[in-house]
C-alpha cells in the first residue's frame, strides 16, 4: 500500500522506479518509540549462535522482516533529508556494520542470508537517495506522508478526547466506556452532520477530478489524444487509443491507470472483447496485488499481536483465495484456538480449487477435530475420487469408520 | 588469523607490503631496495632471473628479457596494442592458443600470467625471508581501468605463484586506502596514478574509515613507457638517422641501451635542466666505422616531445569529474612519473590547487593492499571499508550489433542485475550471447569477455520467446554471467573466464553473420532505445550541419544531396518527435529504417568535411 496523496507529477516520476519509488502508506517508526517500535522480536532467533553482536542481530533481524514497509530513509535511520552528507554517514555508518567485507571470516549463524539482503537492499535504496533528482521528489513525498500522518494521528486524538469529554457530560446513567461512546456518537447534533456530508461530498468530486487529470496524463504520456482530446474522433479509433495506454500502464504495472484506460475503453466500445478481458485482467491483477499487501500487513500485526491480524487475513482471503494463504490461515486458526473460523474458507478454497488435495485434507482432519465426522467422511470420499490411493484419506477414512462402529 | 600480504605488481617496479602493528609498512628485498623491478629474463644457461638480477642483465641478453609484461597482460595478439609493444620490444611477441598475446625465450612459450606469476613469487618470497615463515595469501593491486580479461590474467598470475588472492584491489583505491589510514578525514579526495604503463584517476568519497569510490576512468595504455618511447623514437633514433644515415632500430643492444638512457635522463630531468646521453659505441656501420651517441636533453625538449601525453591524461580526469559532478578537495599524486615537474604543474593548474605531497608515489599502492590484506583477515571490526566501482559498462550484443549496457559504470561492486530480452526472429531456436564490456554503443567497439549459446527454445514468433540473463561483477571486479530460458526455466551460466580468442574483426563479422542469433530487448524499450538514438545522431547532424552547408554552397552537384540529406533529418526529426502510435513493430520499422539512413547521412558528412580539410 503506497502514499498516494502526493502531486501527481511527484507520483508520476517514482512510478518510473517502480516498487523502488513507491513510498509505504504509514511511517513504519511512530513517535515516541525507538528504532524498532513495538516490534517482538523472536527470543530464539536473537539468542541462536552467530558471530554478530546482539545489536547487529536486531538490525538484521527487524530490517529483513520489514523492508517492505520501510521507507529508504527509514531503512537508514534517517528522517527525510537531501543532504548527502547525512545520507553518506547513514549508509557507510551501516556498511561498516553489515558489508559482506566487514562480517567476512565470521560465523553469522542464521543470519548471514538475511544480512546479506539487508545489505544489498540497502545499497540500491543509498545508490537511488545518491541521485539528487530521485532524493528531493523521494524526500518531499515521505515528508508529506509523515505530516499527513502526522494530522491523523492528531486528529484522532482530539476525537478521543472529545468523546472522553462527551462520555463523561452525559455519563450521567451510562456505565461503560462502549456505552459512552455511543451515547456520543448519538449526541452529534445535526448542523454538524450535514457539514461533514458536505465536505465528505467535497471531497469526493476533488478525488474524481484529480483521478481523471491523472488519467489524461497517463493517457498522454503514453502517447494517447486521451480524455482531453482536442478532436472529436470516431468512438472505435478512441477507446483503441485507451486500449493501448492501458497496455502500457499495465506493462508498466501502474494498476490503477490501466483500470482506468480499459474502462473508459469498454465505455466507448461495449463489445469488444479484448478490451473487457483487459478490464477482467487487471482487475484480478489489482485484487492479487492488495490481496498480497493486506496478507503483509496482516501478517506485521500478526507480529506485535495485533487485535485486527485475523480480520486482515481474512480481508485478505476476500480479494484472492490463494490456496496456501487460505492453508496458512488454517493453521493460524487452529493456534489461536479458533479452527472454526477458518472452515468457511476452507470449504470456499475447495470449492475454488476442486483438484487441490491439501486443502481438502485441512478441511477433513479440521472437521474431524470439530467431531463433525459425517461431514469429514464426505470430504474423504471427495479425496479419494481424485485419487484412490490418497493416503492420508485411506487412513482417516478408515479412523472414521473405526470410531462409527465403535459407537 | 592468517596473515595477507599486499603486492603492487607493477609495468616497471613491483612492491610488497604487510601491516605491523597496526602500520603498513614496506618489505626491502635482499638488496635492501623497498621495489623490485618486475623485470624477467631467461639467460643462455637456462637460469631463470627476476628483478634486479635481470634487469642489470638486460643489455646483454635484450632479446631474452623481459619488461613491461604488464602491457601485453589480458590482451589478444592480434590487438592494436599488442601491435604497438612488439613494435618497441627487443623480446618476441607470439599467438597464443587461444589468440592470447605471449613471449618466446630460448624457444620456449611463455604466457604473460606465467611471466606476472614469476613476479609474483618472488614478491611472495622477499616477504617469507621478511617473516620467517610462509605466505599463501594475498592482496595484489591492478589498474582501475583494467577489464575482465585482464583481472582473470591477474588472477591466474596469483594462483600460479602459489598465492590465494583473497582479493584484487584498484591501484588507485589502494593508494587511497594508505593515504587515508588512520586520518579522521572527511573529504573527496582524487587520485592521479600515472606509472609505468597505465594511468588511472578515481575519485573518491573518505570518512568514518569508509572509502566510497565515486568514479574512476582511466587508460592501460598510457604511462612512463609511453614518454620513453617518445625520447628514443621521435628524438634519439630521428636525429641519429638524420646525422649518420644510420637506422639505430635494427640493432637491438643498442636500442636496449638507448632505452635505459632515455629513461634515465628523463628522471633526472626532474630535478635538473639538462642531462646528458652519452652512449660511446652505440653502432658500427657498414664500412666498419664505429659512431658514438652524445646529447644533450633539456627539460624544454622533453615537455615538447610529452606534452600531449599529459593532456591525455588530463581529458581523462575532466570527463571522471564532469561525469561524476564531485567536488574535489584534494589531490594525491601517485606513481614514478609523477615526479616530473610538467605534470605536477599540470595538474596543479587543472584542479586549481596544489597537489598533496605527503604520499610516497612509490610505495602507497603496496602498503594500500596490505591494509585491504589486514581488512580481510577478518577478526574484529575493520580499520578500513572499501566500496569501489566497476571501472566499464557491461552487457550484450543485441540485434544489429549494438551494445545493450545493463551495468554501468561506476556501479559500486559487488553488484548484480538481471534484465529480460527476446528473440529477434520469427522461429529462432537459439541464441548467442555475446558478453561486453565498453561505453560505445556500437558493440564492435567494445572488448568481447567472451559468449554463450542458449538453444532448443520454442519455435514462437519474434519477440514471443523471453530469455532472462543476470550479470554478477565481484568484489574483484569479475564477471559471470547466467541466461535463462523464461519458459522452461533452463539456465546456462558462464563464468567469463576462458578468453575467447576472438579478435575485434572477427567480432564484426560474427556481428554480421549472427544476427540472426541474437536477442534484442522487449519491442517498448526498444522503441524507446531507437528513439533516443535517433535523437541523439539528430543533435550531432545539427552540429555538423551549418559545416556542411558553407562547405557545399558553391558546389552544384552537392546541392542535390544536401537537399536529399535536408528530407532525411526532416523526417527523422518527425519520426523521433510523433508519439508511439498503435502499431508497435510499425513504429519500430520506421524509427529503424530512418535511424539508418540518419547516421548514413551524418557519416557521409564527416568524410566530406575531412575530404574538404585536405
Ligand atoms: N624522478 C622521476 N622522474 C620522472 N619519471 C620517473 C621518475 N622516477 C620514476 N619515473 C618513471 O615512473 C615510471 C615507473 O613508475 P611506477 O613504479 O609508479 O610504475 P609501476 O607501478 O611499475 O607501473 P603501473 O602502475 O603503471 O603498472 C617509469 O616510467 C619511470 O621512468
Ligand atoms: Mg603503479
Amino acid at each position: 500500500m503506497w502514499f498516494d496523496r502526493a502531486s501527481a507529477e511527484d507520483l508520476s516520476f517514482l512510478a518510473q522506479y517502480e516498487l523502488w519509488g513507491g513510498v509505504p502508506a504509514e511511517p513504519l517508526r511512530l513517535p515516541g518509540l525507538g528504532r524498532y517500535g513495538r516490534f517482538q522480536f523472536d527470543a530464539r532467533a536473537l539468542l541462536s549462535p552467530s558471530d554478530l553482536t546482539v545489536a547487529d542481530r536486531k538490525e538484521v533481524i527487524f530490517l529483513s522482516s520489514y523492508f517492505h514497509r520501510l521507507d529508504h530513509f527509514e531503512l537508514l535511520e534517517l528522517a527525510p533529508t537531501v543532504d548527502l552528507k547525512e545520507i553518506k554517514r547513514a549508509y557507510f555508518g551501516l556498511s561498516r556494520r553489515l558489508h559482506p567485507d566487514a562480517l567476512r571470516g565470521r560465523d553469522l549463524g542464521v543470519f548471514a542470508d538475511a544480512a546479506a539482503q539487508v545489505f544489498e537492499y540497502a545499497s540500491y535504496a543509498y545508490g537511488l537517495l545518491c541521485d539528487a533528482g530521485f532524493c528531493a521528489v523521494y524526500a518531499r513525498v515521505v515528508a508529506a506522508r509523515d505530516e499527513a500522518f502526522r494530522a491523523r494521528l492528531e486528529a484522532e486524538r482530539a476525537r478521543a478526547r472529545a468523546a472522553g469529554a462527551a462520555g463523561a457530560a452525559g455519563a450521567a446513567g451510562a456505565a461503560s466506556a462502549a456505552g459512552a461512546a455511543g451515547a456520543a456518537g448519538a449526541a452529534e447534533d445535526p448542523a454538524a452532520v450535514a457539514a461533514r456530508k458536505e465536505a465528505l461530498r467535497a471531497r469526493l468530486a476533488q478525488n474524481q477530478a484529480r483521478h481523471q487529470s491523472a488519467m489524461a496524463g497517463a493517457a498522454g504520456e503514453a502517447g494517447a489524444a486521451g480524455a482531453a482530446g482536442a478532436e472529436p474522433q470516431d468512438a472505435a479509433s478512441q477507446a483503441r487509443r485507451f486500449y493501448q495506454a492501458g497496455v502500457i500502464a499495465e506493462q508498466r504495472k501502474q494498476w490503477a491507470s490501466a483500470r482506468g484506460h480499459f474502462k473508459v475503453a469498454t465505455q466507448l466500445a461495449p463489445r469488444a472483447p479484448e478490451y473487457a478481458a483487459a478490464l477482467e485482467r487487471v482487475r484480478g491483477a489489482m485484487a492479487q496485488q492488495e490481496a498480497a499487501e493486506v496478507w503483509a500487513r496482516a501478517e506485521a500485526e500478526e507480529a506485535v499481536k495485533g487485535k485486527r491480524a485475523a480480520e486482515l487475513f481474512e480481508q485478505s482471503l476476500t480479494l484472492e483465495l490463494d490456496p496456501k494463504r487460505a492453508l496458512s490461515f488454517a493453521a493460524k486458526c487452529a493456534a489461536w484456538g479458533e479452527a472454526a473460523r477458518a472452515a468457511p474458507w476452507l470449504e470456499r478454497a475447495a470449492a475454488a480449487h476442486p483438484f487441490n488435495l491439501d486443502i481438502r485434507w485441512a478441511l477433513a482432519q479440521q472437521l474431524e477435530a470439530r467431531a463433525l465426522f459425517e461431514e469429514a467422511r464426505r470430504v474423504c470420499a471427495e479425496m479419494l475420487r481424485l485419487d484412490p490411493s490418497e493416503p492420508r484419506a485411506l487412513r482417516l477414512q478408515k479412523k472414521l469408520a473405526g470410531a462409527s462402529q465403535e459407537r | 588469523m592468517e596473515r595477507i600480504i599486499g603486492i603492487d605488481l607493477g609495468t616497471t617496479n613491483s612492491g610488497v607490503a604487510i601491516v605491523e602493528g597496526g602500520t603498513p609498512v614496506m618489505i626491502p628485498n635482499k638488496g635492501g631496495y623497498k621495489t623490485t623491478p618486475s623485470v624477467v629474463a631467461i639467460t643462455d644457461a637456462g637460469k631463470r632471473l627476476v628483478g634486479h638480477l635481470a634487469k642489470r642483465q638486460a643489455l646483454t641478453n635484450p632479446i631474452h628479457t623481459v619488461s613491461a609484461a604488464k602491457r601485453l597482460i589480458g590482451r589478444d595478439f592480434a590487438s592494436k596494442i599488442t601491435e604497438a609493444t612488439r613494435a618497441v620490444s627487443p623480446f618476441a611477441v607470439v599467438p597464443g592458443p587461444v589468440g592470447d598475446a605471449r613471449v618466446e625465450l630460448h624457444g620456449r612459450v611463455y604466457s604473460i600470467p606465467e611471466l606476472s606469476s614469476m613476479i609474483l613469487v618472488e614478491m611472495k618470497s622477499v616477504a617469507e625471508a621478511y617473516l620467517g615463515e610462509s605466505v599463501r595469501k594475498a592482496v595484489i593491486t591492478v589498474p582501475a581501468y583494467f577489464n575482465d580479461a585482464q583481472r582473470q590474467a591477474t588472477k591466474e598470475a596469483g594462483e600460479l605463484a602459489g598465492l590465494e588472492v583473497v582479493r584484487m584491489i584498484n591501484e588507485p583505491t589502494a593508494a587511497a586506502l594508505a593515504y587515508g589510514y588512520g586520518k579522521d578525514i572527511n573529504r573527496t579526495i582524487a587520485i592521479y596514478d600515472l606509472g609505468g604503463g597505465t594511468f588511472d584517476f578515481s575519485i573518491l568519497d573518505v570518512s568514518q574509515g569508509v572509502f566510497e569510490v565515486l568514479a574512476t576512468s582511466g587508460d592501460t595504455f598510457l604511462g612512463g613507457e609511453d614518454f620513453d618511447n617518445r625520447l628514443l623514437f621521435q628524438w634519439l633514433v630521428l636525429e641519429f638517422a638524420q646525422e649518420h644515415r644510420v637506422d639505430l632500430r635494427q640493432d637491438r643492444m643498442a636500442m636496449q641501451r638507448l632505452k635505459d638512457a632515455a629513461e634515465k635522463a628523463k628522471c633526472e630531468l626532474s630535478s635538473a635542466r639538462s642531462a646528458e646521453i652519452n652512449l660511446p659505441f652505440i653502432i658500427s656501420r657498414a664500412d666498419g666505422e664505429t659512431l658514438h651517441l652524445q646529447k644533450i636533453l633539456t627539460r624544454a625538449k622533453l615537455e615538447e616531445l610529452t606534452s600531449d601525453l599529459v593532456d591525455r591524461s588530463l581529458e581523462i580526469c575532466d570527463r571522471a569529474i564532469r561525469e561524476s559532478g564531485a567536488q574535489v578537495d584534494e589531490v594525491i599524486l601517485v606513481g614514478g612519473m609523477t615526479r616530473m615537474p610538467l605534470i605536477q604543474e599540470r595538474v596543479r593548474d587543472f584542479f586549481k590547487k596544489a597537489p598533496r605531497r605527503d604520499v610516497h608515489p612509490d610505495e602507497v599502492v603496496a602498503l594500500g593492499a596490505a591494509l585491504q590484506g589486514m581488512a580481510l583477515a577478518g577478526g574484529g571490526a575493520p580499520a578500513v571499508l572499501l566500496l569501489d566501482v566497476t571501472p566499464m559498462s557491461l552487457g550484450i550484443m543485441i540485434a544489429n550489433g549494438e551494445f545493450s549496457p545493463l551495468i554501468p559504470k561506476n556501479t559500486t561492486v559487488p553488484t548484480s542485475k538481471t534484465h529480460i530480452f527476446t528473440t529477434v526472429r520469427d522461429l529462432q531456436t537459439s541464441v548467442r550471447i555475446l558478453v561486453l564490456q565498453g561505453e560505445s554503443e556500437d558493440a564492435t567497439q567494445n572488448d568481447l569477455l567472451g559468449e554463450f549459446v542458449l538453444d532448443g527454445l520454442r519455435p514462437a514468433l519474434r519477440g514471443e520467446v523471453e530469455l532472462e540473463v543476470t550479470f554478477q561483477i565481484s568484489a574483484d571486479g569479475i564477471v559471470s554471467v547466467s541466461a535463462r530460458n523464461v519458459e522452461t526455466g533452463e539456465e546456462q551460466a558462464i563464468t567469463v573466464t576462458a578468453r575467447s580468442g576472438l579478435s575485434q574483426e572477427e567480432l564484426r563479422r560474427m556481428a554480421e553473420e549472427n544476427r540472426e542469433h541474437l536477442v534484442d530487448m522487449r519491442a517498448q524499450e526498444r522503441a524507446a532505445h531507437l528513439r533516443q538514438r535517433v535523437e541523439r545522431t539528430l543533435r550531432s547532424m545539427d552540429a555538423v550541419m551549418p559545416r556542411v552547408r558553407t562547405l557545399l554552397s558553391n558546389n552544384e552537384f552537392a546541392a542535390d544531396a544536401l537537399a536529399k540529406a535536408e528530407e532525411v533529418i526532416e523526417r527523422a526529426r518527425a519520426t523521433a518527435a510523433a508519439r508511439p502510435s498503435a502499431d508497435l513493430s510499425a513504429d519500430l520499422e520506421l524509427l529503424e529504417r530512418d535511424h539508418k539512413a540518419l547516421t548514413r547521412t551524418l557519416h557521409m558528412f564527416h568524410t566530406v568535411i575531412e575530404k574538404m580539410k585536405r
